[in-house]
């Protein structure tokens, strides 16, 4: 089922995919896995000093099942690692071939203060992504761990692994300790569009923020449905601090946002435009633009009405057909029954770009 | 056809200056741009309100964050309910300058002894002393006057 290196298809060849998942969970591998790639002096301090993991738990989960994935340590073997991307194409759409999987894996970084601890992680999760995992099957693509904190270090690592042409994009939790927009976060942004890589934020975080710009909510319900106010917060941060004029070729993946909320967001970004730009002058067009230019949803979790014609109303608003993209998310035995239902809401004429064709034209290295 | 309405003494509006007058029914703005006179409707197009009240601001363009290159010469005019902003010479918005613009007027310079003659020449009465009345704005020969034209 896995197709084999020996038996792969020619990269180079011009046939398009089929489907491609834009979101393969993967937990992060245990601190011995990472041993061969970590410079001896942390390979010795993290064994004096006990640590076991980033704090990645989460232990209030839904569904239930994730909280298999919530700590460090998943299946680190051949095999193991290989039943992720099997599920993931099991849950393929009925009759497209899965032809891309992007993976990513789980590792909290951001919960590590400690500038070169993060980064010296991070690299090592990279390497052992590259190492073990994206040779696994010629179809999966990697996702860059990077950690916000370090914003040049960020960059470093960025340009360090861009040679990697199974490397599509970096990835970066929604929720952080300032708004993504800010000016510190832009080296970052630099090193990836010039890389050709997709900057992709996830659903979650660790911060020293609570999940709510209220505070800290007594209930996980209140924190599970509330992100989307905080993909907003950066969708709002990014396109209003200049983001995009500053790297025209920065793309940036919402991955776990949900998306009905987007048609109304971008009615008040305009709206507010009108009378508020000039604070923001390098804002020279309808923020609208720059979401419809720079900016993809993943499908999942669909998060509109049950009734199909308002689901398309709601595509409709969105003010293009190509903002979505098929990603399964969390595979399990159950993904493949979620990624049929999914896409049956989709209107005919769109299934195709979510399944792959949105994803293709929007990722520079697909 | 437009008439023609005196609304000040070139000395009433300076550079900078502005006049918010009634005409026919309508509250217009005539603004002195660097010496030349424009005139708007003091009517924004958004929601109705007192466009020719807002601040005066100046031309500014930010290629990116950070870089601002601002002209202060006078060029746009924020109504002061939204901040919507229109071009003070052509009343076109700024954010949609095809599409949403403020209602513009004509506005012509001209001497007092220029205007009185037309008026005489319509038929109409010139007193011998005193300022010549026009549309109710007194006209004398020795000033010049803004006047709009208005349909």
């Amino acid at each position: 089922m896995i197709a084999e290196l020996e038996d792969a298809q020619d990269l180079s060849s011009p046939r398009p995919a089929t489907a491609i998942d834009c979101d393969v969970q993967l937990p992060a591998p245990t601190v011995p896995a990472l041993r061969p790639y970590l410079p001896t002096y942390w390979c010795d301090y993290l064994r004096s000093a006990g640590f076991t993991g980033a704090h990645s738990a989460i232990r209030n989960s839904y569904p239930p099942i994730l909280q298999r994935d919530a700590g460090w340590g998943g299946e680190e073997t051949a095999d193991g690692l290989s039943r992720y991307l099997g599920a993931a194409e099991a849950s393929a759409p009925a009759g497209a071939h899965p032809q891309i999987f992007m993976c990513r894996v789980h590792t909290g970084l951001e919960s590590i203060r400690h500038p070169d601890m993060s980064a010296a992680l991070a690299s090592a999760v990279n390497d052992w992504l590259a190492d073990q995992v994206l040779t696994l099957d010629v179809r999966a693509r990697g996702s860059i761990v990077v950690s916000p904190h370090e914003p040049e270090l960020a960059a470093r690592e960025i340009r360090r692994l861009g040679g990697n042409q199974r490397f599509a994009q970096v990835v970066l939790p929604v929720r952080f300790d300032q708004p993504y927009g800010e000016r510190q976060f832009f080296p970052i942004y630099g090193a990836a569009a010039e890389n050709g890589l997709v900057v992709a934020i996830h659903y979650g975080g660790f911060s020293v923020n609570p999940p709510t710009s209220i505070g800290w909510p007594s209930h996980y319900m209140e924190e599970y449905i509330g992100m989307p106010h905080v993909f907003q917060t950066q969708m709002a941060s990014l396109i209003l601090g200049g983001a995009f004029q500053e790297f025209p070729k920065l793309r940036i993946a919402f991955i776990d946002a949900g998306f009905a909320w987007l048609p109304s967001f971008m009615w008040r970004l305009d709206k507010d435009w009108k009378g508020l730009w000039r604070e923001v002058p390098w804002v020279d067009r309808l923020p609208s633009r720059y979401v419809r230019e720079h900016f993809r949803l993943t499908l999942s979790p669909l998060d509109g009405p049950q009734d199909a014609t308002d689901m398309a109303q709601i595509l409709e608003q969105m003010g293009s057909g190509s903002l979505l993209m098929y990603a399964t998310g969390r595979p399990g035995s159950w993904a493949h029954e979620e990624a049929t239902a999914l896409l049956a809401m989709v209107p005919d004429g769109l299934r195709p770009g979510v399944i792959a064709g949105n994803a293709r034209e929007f990722y520079p290295r697909l | 056809m437009t008439a023609k309405h005196v609304v000040a003494t070139t000395d009433e509006i300076p550079p900078q200056g502005r006049k918010i007058v009634d005409i026919n029914g309508r509250s217009i703005g005539v603004f002195n741009v660097g010496g030349s006179y424009y005139a708007i409707r003091n009517r924004c197009p958004h929601q109705g309100g007192p466009l020719c009240e807002g601040e005066i601001v100046g031309t500014v363009r930010a290629s990116r964050p950070g870089s601002i290159s601002y002209d202060p010469a006078a060029a746009y005019l924020q109504c002061p309910w939204h901040n919507w902003e229109f071009d003070l010479m052509s009343g076109r918005s700024w954010f949609d300058p095809k599409r949403v613009r403020a209602r513009q007027y004509r506005v012509s310079v001209e001497a007092g002894g220029a205007l009185r003659e037309e008026s005489a020449g319509e038929g109409g009465e010139i007193p011998t002393e005193g300022p010549y009345v026009v549309e109710s704005f007194p006209v004398s020969v020795e000033e010049n006057y803004v006047v709009v034209h208005v349909r």
